[in-house]
């Protein structure tokens, strides 16, 4: 395969109000971080000659990127949706970069947005979500999705000695961020002790461990690297991408503790030439705290079971050694759902261009952006930065 | 007795057609008892509406003595990782496990 290092750039991004936004609808959060992507690139809708969208659950329609190229009235000469759940949005972004540099197109809108909060009831929000668990051996047994991650970290506390306060800490570090940008969803500073005494979800699970429940859209824009230096804004490069897929059903993963995340990190490393040390910051999948400490160790930046001393050592908050989800990721920020990690990406692009405000990361070279989706189940890490060197 | 189904060394409790090592279809069913150790668990605080009236519960992943498939069971009592359980009974189709042995009593002695 050719390598796709250097050979596409992000040249425009765009989110969409977030949180709680019971006046618009999913279709109209989609349109409107289309748009706003647009505008942040200096495009016009006619200069897009790809459309990739993912599903919504909100208001689900069976034709979904057909249905927005139609409603914007753009006439793609790609057009589909995905569905890998969290991960959804960082393959799109390699699927793009593939199809750009076979020659299908040459600009790529992908737009994902859903109403989570707002569209839907508390309870269809969650069963829509518990429909993952196998039907078998998952469902009938009442787990909720925090219940299929607290398998996980309860598995890693078992094996590594990990402790809640070391989940927690990541919440605490999030939160941080998040009340340095003005878009979260929650922005009230929390300590290590507040996630402890809040609510128990599903042990070892806090309610301050669960991502939130929100309404929101994003965008990006992807063009060939050679075209992507006539645009407004600096171009942003993927340097490496990979995937990896080990399970749907968290009951049947051969192993707990360890996650495809190593597979496509290992990819998207060997692509970029790069390895974790080189990284400036992380944007890392945080639909739970203890997902983020194994995604630490598979994706590198750490040893296997070394992930809560990593926490510990404050690496991971703004002025650490790798600074992680800068905007506040699902914990603080927002989570749609499937959009959920487009966020991760569109913050990764505006650090990289120097624009993100107080929470800037000085000097940010260089990026990994990481999704995953189901219970661990797909795994999409996208490395990105400002120079192909 | 509970059916696991095997094929090229690999064993579920899940019966698919297809082994996806060989490709041909699965018929070795072999019968394992109906015990094992804890491998994790969560007590679930918050439970979707249909599963209210349990709340809270405890739903663990059961690795199965004597086979290398792990089987999803509800338990009764509260248990750590490595604890012994039992199957104490079926309910709308979800195995009910009851702790038999405690990981701590087992490392000790
Ligand atoms: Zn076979």
């Amino acid at each position: 395969m050719e390598s796709l290092r250097g050979k596409v750039a992000i040249i425009g991004v765009a989110d969409t109000e977030v949180g709680i936004v019971p006046h618009m609808s999913a279709t109209q959060l989609t349109i409107d971080a289309a748009l706003k992507a647009l505008d942040d690139a200096g495009l016009t809708k006619n200069d897009i000659d790809g459309l990739i969208t993912c599903n919504s659950f909100a208001e689900p329609i069976l034709y979904h990127a057909e249905a927005m190229a139609e409603y914007l009235q753009i006439k793609p000469k790609l057009c589909y949706s995905v569905l890998t759940g969290g991960g959804t949005t960082f393959s799109l972004v390699e699927h793009a970069a593939a199809a750009i540099v076979a020659g299908l197109c040459h600009t790529v809108l992908i737009v994902t947005a859903d109403s989570l909060r707002s569209g839907l009831t508390k309870e269809k929000a969650m069963t829509s979500q518990a429909s993952t668990g196998h039907p078998q051996f998952e469902s009938i047994y009442g787990p909720t999705v925090p219940a299929l991650y607290a398998l996980i970290a309860r598995a890693h506390m078992e094996k590594y000695g990990t402790t809640s306060e070391q989940f927690a800490k990541i919440a605490v570090a999030c939160r941080k961020h998040a009340s340095l940008n003005p878009a979260a969803q929650m922005r009230e500073l929390i300590s290590v002790e507040d996630v402890i005494n809040s609510r128990m979800i599903a042990d070892p699970l806090h309610l301050l461990d669960c991502s939130l429940i929100s309404d929101g859209g994003a965008a990006v824009i992807v063009t060939s690297a050679e075209r992507a230096k006539a645009f407004k804004q600096d171009p942003i490069y993927l340097l490496g991408v990979g995937e990896g897929h080990h399970h749907e059903h968290i009951s049947q993963a051969l192993d707990f503790t360890t996650s495809g995340a190593t597979d496509s990190s290992k990819l998207a490393y060997e692509m970029a030439g790069l390895g974790p040390k080189d990284m400036d910051f992380a944007q890392i999948y945080d639909c739970f705290t203890p997902t983020v400490l194994v995604e630490l160790e598979d994706l590198g930046f750490c040893e296997k079971g070394e992930g809560g001393a990593f926490v510990d050592s404050g690496a991971i908050e703004l002025g650490g050694a790798l600074p992680i989800n800068t905007h506040g990721g699902l914990l603080s920020h927002c989570h749609p759902g499937h959009p959920g990690s487009m966020f991760a990406l569109t913050e990764a692009v505006k650090q990289l261009r120097d624009q993100a405000g107080e929470r800037q990361v000085k000097n940010a070279q260089t990026a990994l952006v990481h999704g995953q989706g189901g219970i661990m189940s797909s795994h999409t890490t996208l490395i990105i930065g400002r120079e192909v060197s | 007795m509970m059916k696991v189904y095997e094929c090229c060394g690999i064993e579920s409790v899940t019966k698919k057609v297809y082994c996806s090592s060989c490709g041909k279809e699965i018929t070795n069913e072999i019968d394992v008892p109906e015990e094992g150790t804890v491998y994790s668990y969560t007590v679930i605080q918050v439970p979707p509406a249909q599963f209210a009236h349990l709340a809270p519960y405890t739903v663990a992943l059961i690795q199965l003595k004597n086979s290398k498939a792990k089987v999803t069971a509800r338990i009764l009592e509260s248990v750590a990782i490595g604890d012994q359980v039992k199957l104490d009974s079926i309910v709308d189709g979800a195995y009910v496990f009851k702790k038999v042995g405690s990981s701590k009593v087992l490392h000790n002695s």
